[in-house]
């Protein structure tokens, strides 16, 4: 299906999203362009599956604007929706079908569908076309809902911890392809895991959420090379250049460090994202 | 893609739509030997009724799972061809109200306030997904429908005409809706029990002993069967003496029978629903092995007969007294709650689904069948009540035979 896009697949403007009283998203910025694979870290109870369900249009914004390939997400029609792939957490819903029925059904909804792509990943992730749904593992049900949501390479692809129940062989597979289906359709793709090893490895972009707030969003090598964990002498005054990012006595995690030194500063780490995710939740 | 498309799988494979679907398929096949047989027109009213709100709640399930699964809501097609399946159930329940107004002279208002009844339900649910938990309350509101129509007989032409434009209006407003966390907590929980909700009763301390003495059959179907059993003949006594007070002179003991042998294969149904739940109670230190819990269970089962026989000795007896049945129908009407019941118990350790509880249930057709028939032979007074008598006495043994012939046929996993 042909449908241009100018601009970003993805566009998010001053989100707010509230639960009651709870501010679940706070102002979140974000754009994914084609080509772009953003890792959204986390921990539980942040805010990234209400933000996919926002992007998705599934919840509704409080405040601000959210482009989902150029079309408001309130109001996503079919021609949207069909280049739109979606990995919830729980995927549940076609219990009473066999494997290769509710492909042949789930395909008939995406003019796109690409067979011998559903094909090669049924072997993959050695999923029994036969099978039914009901008895399917965990593992294998998220298998089956990766190919549902991946064999029609949609535009936008949001992930919403796709790979927690897949097995490491299984796993790596899936990262590799994700990775290639980003580079070679120009799809973007947004996907949230616990698994930092993981996003290192294929993210070309990294997200992390903390209490409904963004505190990064940029590109990986860009975080790698200016986010520090800086030991400090007590009193220490920071250069206002450096975004405080989480603090915990002397140690202080630093967004924008440019290798400068200034007095007060004992050490500064480089840290990966395991490392950083730590730092920010002790 | 057909707009039937994948209906069987996904309305009659999954457990809660299925429970409700198969619920107007007891029904409706109670209504052609109700109707045809036996000739209770005043009866198919009813069993259309109930039939209309199965498939109303059927519908209910079916939206609520839309809303509880994300992906459903971001695909461009899978929330249209619901809604295609949703229509036909619609149309199909039309067509049933007017085949049962053609042939058994049903009232349309029957028919319609029972959809009209089924929709506001459905509109609840959609402002509150929790209100799915009232499904019972839906079905019990059918009563209303008679004592409605014949106070109020312009409403046989007005329901239908307010049932087909608020239908109108839901399926405008239904499908548009947004997920619902609810929504999961509701499909998560019925997955478990079938989408039937099943009153604690704890208050009732009597139920509570029931309730521990038909371990481990109890688990699965709560203490709501026993309740009811117990307070059988309470409502019978209550129904028969308002029947009486209006000049009517049917006792109704046929469906008394029927209702209580569904009771017994309530049981099964539910059994089925909560089958996920077993191992939890296969891994607490309470048998010694499949076997040992097989054993129990087909104890439970037989002092859930035997709590089925007492409940009917006092039913019936109270119709024959109320409604001076002659003496005879008492025996028979409680030996046919017995092989009903028994029977239904006996091969309800096969069923695995709810397909399977739903054939179950139509063998209560034949306890009905034959009390009716019996009530008829002896208002002709051309009765031989020994042979009533032997014959079912016969089958009530055959029934308890079953019943430990296929004591150790559950199905395991």
């Amino acid at each position: 299906m042909d449908m241009t896009l100018e601009g970003p697949l993805l566009a998010v403007r001053g989100l707010k999203k509230r639960f009651g009283d709870k501010l679940a998203l706070d102002g979140i910025d974000l754009t994914l362009e084609p080509g772009m694979v953003m890792g959204l870290l986390g921990e539980n109870g942040a805010g990234k599956s209400t933000l996919m369900r926002t992007i998705l249009g599934l919840l509704a914004a409080d405040e601000g604007e959210v482009l989902t390939l150029g079309q408001s997400s309130d109001v996503l029609d079919k021609q949207h929706k069909t280049r739109i792939g979606y990995v919830p957490q729980q995927h549940f819903g076609y219990e009473g079908f066999s494997v290769e029925r509710a492909l042949a059904l789930h395909s008939g909804f995406y003019p796109d569908w690409d067979k011998a792509l559903e094909q090669s990943w049924l072997t993959r992730f050695g999923l029994d076309a036969k099978a039914q749904v009901n008895r399917l593992s965990l593992g294998q049900r998220q298998s089956l809902a990766i190919i549902m949501a991946m064999a029609y390479r949609p535009s936008l692809l949001i992930l919403d911890e796709p790979v927690a129940s897949l097995d490491p062989s299984a796993r790596r597979r899936f990262m590799g392809d994700l990775f290639e289906l980003a580079l070679e359709s120009g799809s973007a793709v947004l996907f949230s895991s616990h698994i930092t090893s993981d996003l290192e490895r294929v993210a070309s972009h990294v997200a992390l959420l903390k209490d409904g707030k963004l505190l990064i969003c940029s590109e990986l090598d860009g975080v790698r090379e200016s986010v520090r964990l800086l030991n400090l002498a007590p009193g220490t005054k920071l250069p206002p250049t450096l975004k405080i990012l989480g603090r915990q006595g002397n140690r202080v995690v630093v967004d924008g460090y440019q290798n400068e030194q200034f007095e007060g500063l004992l050490a500064a780490e480089p840290l990966n994202l395991e490392q950083l995710f730590m730092e920010l939740h002790p | 893609m057909s707009r039937l498309a994948a209906f069987w799988p996904l309305w009659c494979r999954d457990v809660g739509s299925a429970s409700f679907l198969g619920m107007a398929a007891v029904f409706l096949g109670l209504i052609l030997p109700l109707g045809l047989l036996l000739g209770r027109a005043d009866e198919v009213g009813f069993m259309l009724a109930f039939a209309n709100i199965g498939l109303c709640c059927a519908i209910a399930w079916q939206h609520n799972r839309l809303h509880a699964a994300e992906w459903t809501l971001v695909n461009p097609g899978f929330t249209e061809l619901v809604r295609s399946h949703s229509r036909a159930l619609l149309a199909f329940a039309a067509l049933l109200s007017l085949l049962c107004w053609q042939f058994f002279g049903i009232p349309l208002g029957y028919g319609a306030l029972s959809m009209l009844l089924g929709g506001g339900f459905l509109y609840l649910c959609y402002l509150r997904p929790g209100s799915f938990y009232l499904s019972m309350a839906a079905f019990f509101a059918i009563v209303l429908i008679d004592p409605l129509l014949e106070q109020l007989p312009w409403l046989n032409w007005l329901a239908p005409v307010v049932a087909i434009a608020l239908w109108y209006w839901l399926d405008s407003k239904l499908w548009r809706g947004p997920w619902r966390q609810e929504a999961v907590t509701l499909y998560c929980t019925g997955m478990t029990t079938g989408g039937l909700h099943l009153p604690g009763w704890s208050w009732l301390s009597i139920t509570r002993h029931l309730d521990a003495k038909l371990f481990p059959l109890s688990y699965f179907g709560g203490p709501a069967v026993n309740a009811v059993l117990l307070f059988m003949p309470l409502l019978v006594l209550v129904a028969s003496l308002a029947l009486k007070a209006k000049g009517s002179e049917i006792s109704y003991l046929h469906l008394w029978v029927q209702f209580t042998v569904m009771m017994s294969s309530m049981v099964h149904w539910t059994r089925c629903m909560r089958w996920r739940s077993l191992d939890s109670l296969l891994v607490l230190p309470l048998f010694s092995g499949w076997n040992d819990f097989c054993e129990r269970m087909f104890g439970a089962q037989f002092k859930l007969l035997l709590l089925t026989v007492v409940s009917m000795v006092f039913s019936a007896l109270i119709a024959v007294l109320v409604f001076e049945l002659p003496l005879w129908i008492w025996p028979v009407a409680v030996l046919a709650t017995a092989w009903g019941a028994g029977f239904s118990l006996a091969f309800g350790v096969f069923c695995k689904n709810t397909v399977h509880t739903t054939a179950l249930m139509m063998l209560m057709i034949l306890p009905l069948v034959t009390v009716d028939v019996a009530l008829r032979f002896a208002k002709e007074g051309s009765a031989n009540p020994p042979l009533w008598l032997g014959i079912n006495g016969l089958l009530a043994l055959l029934a308890l035979a079953s019943m430990y012939w296929t004591r150790f046929k559950l199905p395991r996993g």
